[in-house]
């Protein structure tokens, strides 16, 4: 009786910490990616014209090129739209991919229990162990550089290992709790169970982990791409953009600045989404 | 806001509250017109309304209500412990010294040095990293300014004026390794450290079974005897009241409703309220006139389940929860299991619902082993049983509605049913238990314990099952939502003919409801006999101890009882005593029952596992 009125005490009394800013981050993510979507519209150029007059231009109002170009002529606010678009696609398709494998994989394990467990932790485990970026480039190199599915299941496989984990560690919590045991004592078969009574209770869980996962898989992208392995020109990712800009540091420091500050903003906003829902979600703080 | 009437009027309406003046120079504690809301602007939530109590020194209150009844929030309140949304008014004296207009700096040091506090659950009001010496060694520290030294010896005393058993080595121990009884025996000490003017116990034994809650009762009337602090003592149950306070609060919504000596407010209640408190469960004892148990629902063959207890690094021992039960459940019949918290009573429910597997023995449905059967077949014949569990909300999904939670064993054992047939039978069931339409769209953390558990009794219901198993289905429960459901478990077992397995370590709930009731200890049977006969003429020692536990509501009767329990901590599963369990918890165990364990025998109608039942018998 005492609990529950401390709680209810602390939960009147605590302000919406983080709510601000997942409000905040989520109208952020939503402007950058209608940005994305229509933003190049705007300008008259596309992402590979190249414009001979203005090779290396500063940001300028008057020619159009708002951002600058590139030493080929390129404009940069085009093409960082661009390369913001490619890589909030390749986030959310990575975690998508992420999600439904690692879900899937841990409330089995979960659930299941006992020997199954073991062998597909372990399997987990083993995955975990192996030099991940050597694994990457082998592929690269083997299946050729200009592969965005490549790239998309390379940067997928690693993002399941953590949610599979996470989401067992969760069913393990759950399979205890006394609605599976009575779903159970009903004569609810073990797949039912998995769908109506497990999986929904995940949802909080595994929402958090996507919205954390999305900026992972942006940076890893960026950090593949930068290495010269992820998208190759003349398209452009974030992570493109920043390595051909740290090149034209000195003669050209926005070509490193804009498409940096951009991912940097976008990282932020997920963060801040992500924190957010954490909270929300969080039953004891409810 | 409701107006409440002048403070005068309402005293001259109840003249018996005029008598709560608290001046005299022995109070400890003066609450004047003490209020407190929650909520902010107009909205503001009364939970508790002009309350004015006081305690004088080496006193003990009593301060008893159903949970939301405001008997915590006066208390917190009046040591400053609600925090900022809460607006507390009136005044709280201790001493001299005014408590609401202290600065927190200076409650710190009143709180933990002049009164010391102790709550329900011993578990999570101890640190799980400090171990068991520190934490008593801590306020001591901290509040008498002692040495690291000094204060260890005097935790050392602290410890065995509240008679933990074993105290040396105890103290090294984490909270974990003790069990809930020791527990609060330690959150005791820990209250007592700075030998305070005032000790708050706010449910102290609801969360222990009731040969604890007696050794605990014992031992506060024991410190109010030597020491003279002011005890005041919060709880729901009058039996916990009854041996130990010298006066009793009532209280209801927030409101002060009765206020006298023990002997005044128990035995001539005013208030219609307090008497429904007062009014046992058990009128009657449940059907006297019971026809015979029709066919086996439920066949325990020597039943044995074993658990493994990991060390952490690899070495599992195993041992043994359930050993050689053996039961029969015929349909119509109630069989109540009893005994402490760990003596295997939820193992037992499981295994007979085959959610956990037995190693040894069988467990029958209705002529038919489920294991041997496959799994398809065995979830078809679940349907004919269900379960009820202990803590309501916890055995409810709480993302689903009512409908779709009462709705489910239909979606599993009847598809042939439509959508609007379906939400017609949930309806119906519903109405049974008391719970109307508006309730089917709610979700589970929208309703109160006694209605979550209504739910759960509709889920288990629903299909009309012919064995309903009731995992200490009251425990969580006010008293007057008890009496509800205990009516409506009465209601089903004699209008449907369901055979009922209730465990409970609520004797008295057992006692109303059950034909037959086996006593479990530490795995084992212990007795199995007709539910009158155990309560007129218990055989087994142990039986009788625990019925000799059990809380009586009267302030005449109570205190001698409770000089009566003698009943130690039972030993640990992992090093259990050799011969007879109970052996070295016995007051009449002779050397035959170190050597070997006591046969399962027959005994009258019932059966008894004791060596020297013949020679105790009554």
């Amino acid at each position: 009786m005492h609990g529950s009125t401390r709680a209810c005490v602390m939960s009147r009394s605590d302000p919406p910490r983080g709510r601000r800013g997942a409000l905040l981050g989520a109208g952020m993510i939503a402007l950058l990616t209608l940005l994305a979507l229509f933003g190049p519209r705007l300008s008259p150029y596309a992402f590979n014209t190249l414009d001979w007059r203005h090779l290396s231009a500063a940001p300028s109002l008057t020619d159009g090129h708002w951002l600058g170009t590139d030493p080929l002529g390129r404009d940069l606010y085009v093409r960082t739209l661009y390369g913001l678009r490619l890589s909030l696609l390749i986030g959310v398709l990575a975690t998508a991919v992420s999600v439904v494998i690692g879900v899937a994989w841990g409330a089995v394990a979960g659930y299941a229990g006992g020997r199954v467990d073991a062998w597909m932790m372990r399997l987990v485990d083993v995955l975990y162990a192996l030099p991940y970026l050597f694994i990457v480039l082998i592929l690269a190199t083997v299946f050729g550089h200009d592969s965005i599915t490549l790239l998309l299941v390379a940067i997928g496989a690693v993002g399941w290992l953590t949610l599979a984990r996470a989401v067992r560690a969760q069913t393990l919590s759950l399979k205890r709790r006394e609605f599976i045991e009575a779903a159970r004592a009903a004569g609810l078969a073990p797949q039912g169970i998995l769908l109506r009574h497990i999986l929904p209770n995940l949802a909080g869980t595994i929402a958090v982990y996507a919205t954390l996962m999305i900026p992972q898989m942006i940076t890893f992208e960026s950090f593949l791409s930068f290495l010269g392995l992820g998208v190759q020109e003349p398209r452009a990712s974030l992570g493109s953009l920043i390595k051909d800009g740290a090149s034209e540091m000195l003669a050209a420091p926005w070509m490193l600045l804009v498409p940096a500050v951009v991912l940097v903003v976008l990282l932020l906003c997920f963060n801040l989404l992500g924190d957010g829902l954490r909270d929300a979600l969080n039953p004891t703080a409810r | 806001m409701r107006s409440t009437p002048p403070r005068a009027e309402r005293l001259a309406a109840a003249p018996h509250l005029a008598l709560e003046e608290g001046n005299g120079p022995d109070t400890v504690l003066a609450i004047e017109s003490l209020g407190v809301d929650f909520g902010s602007g107009d909205q503001r939530l009364p939970a508790v309304v002009d309350v004015s109590l006081s305690v004088r020194r080496g006193e003990c209150l009593g301060v008893v209500g159903e949970s939301g009844a405001g008997k915590s929030q006066t208390f917190l309140a009046a040591l400053g412990l609600l925090s900022s949304p809460a607006r507390v008014s009136g005044r709280a004296r201790l001493g001299v010294e005014d408590l609401l207009g202290l600065p927190e700096r200076e409650l710190d040091r009143i709180r933990g040095a002049r009164v010391g506090m102790v709550f329900q659950d011993p578990m999570t009001s101890l640190t799980p990293h400090m171990r068991i010496g520190e934490q008593v060694a801590e306020p001591i520290i901290r509040h008498l300014g002692a040495s690291r030294r000094e204060a260890r010896g005097r935790a050392l005393e602290l410890l065995e004026r509240v008679r933990l058993p074993d105290v040396a080595r105890r103290m090294r121990q984490y909270p974990h390794e003790l069990s809930g009884g020791m527990r609060q025996r330690v959150m005791i000490a820990i209250a007592l450290a700075c030998e305070p003017q005032l000790l708050i116990l706010d449910e102290p034994t609801t969360a222990l079974d009731v040969t604890l809650q007696a050794q605990i009762l014992q031992l506060l009337g024991a410190i109010k005897r030597e020491s003279g602090v002011a005890l005041v003592l919060i709880t729901h149950d009058f039996g916990a009241v009854a041996g130990l306070a010298d006066r009793v609060a009532v209280m209801r919504s927030g409101r002060l409703i009765e206020l006298g000596t023990a002997g005044e407010v128990m035995k001539r209640p005013r208030e219609p309220y307090t008497r429904e408190l007062l009014r046992p469960l058990s009128g009657e004892a449940a059907s006297e006139s019971r026809a015979a148990p029709g066919p086996a629902v439920l066949e325990l063959n020597d039943l044995g389940v074993r658990f493994a207890a990991d060390s952490g690094w690899g070495r599992r021992r195993l041992w043994r929860a359930l050993d050689a039960i053996q039961l029969t459940l015929g349909a119509g019949e109630a069989v109540g299991v009893v005994g402490e918290s760990g003596c295997g009573k939820s193992t037992l429910t499981r295994a007979a619902l085959h959610l956990i597997r037995p190693a040894e023995g069988r467990v029958v449905w209705m002529g038919r082993p489920p294991a041997g059967l496959p799994a398809r077949e065995v979830r078809r014949l679940r349907r004919e049983l269900q379960i009820i569990f202990q803590d309501p909300l916890a055995s409810l999904d709480p993302h689903l509605t009512v409908e779709r939670i009462v709705a489910e064993p239909l979606t599993i054992h009847c598809r042939e049913l439509g959508a609007s047939e379906r939400r017609e039978r949930v309806r119906r069931m519903l109405e049974r238990v008391g719970l109307d339409g508006p309730f089917l769209t709610r979700h589970p953390h929208e309703l109160s314990g006694g209605q979550c558990q209504r739910v759960g009794i509709a889920r288990a219901m629903i299909l009309e099952p012919r064995l309903l198993v009731c995992d200490e289905p009251l425990s969580a429960l006010d008293v007057a939502t008890q009496a509800q459901v205990l009516r409506l478990l009465t209601e089903l077992k004699s209008a449907q003919g369901t055979a009922l397995l209730y465990v409970s370590h609520n004797l008295a709930t057992v006692r109303h409801l059950c034909d037959r009731v086996l006593v479990l200890y530490l795995g084992r049977m212990a007795e199995l006999s007709s539910a009158r006969r155990l309560f007129l003429a218990p055989r087994h020692p142990y039986t009788r101890e625990l019925l000799a536990a059990i809380p009586v509501p009267d302030p005449d009767l109570e205190p001698a009882r409770l000089a009566e329990v003698h009943l130690g901590e039972p030993p640990s599963p992992l090093e259990l005593p050799s011969g007879c369990l109970f052996r070295t918890r016995c007051p009449h165990a002779i050397a035959v029952c170190a050597e070997r364990a006591p046969l399962w025998e027959r005994a009258g109608e019932g059966w008894v596992a004791c060596h020297r039942f013949r020679e105790l018998g009554s």
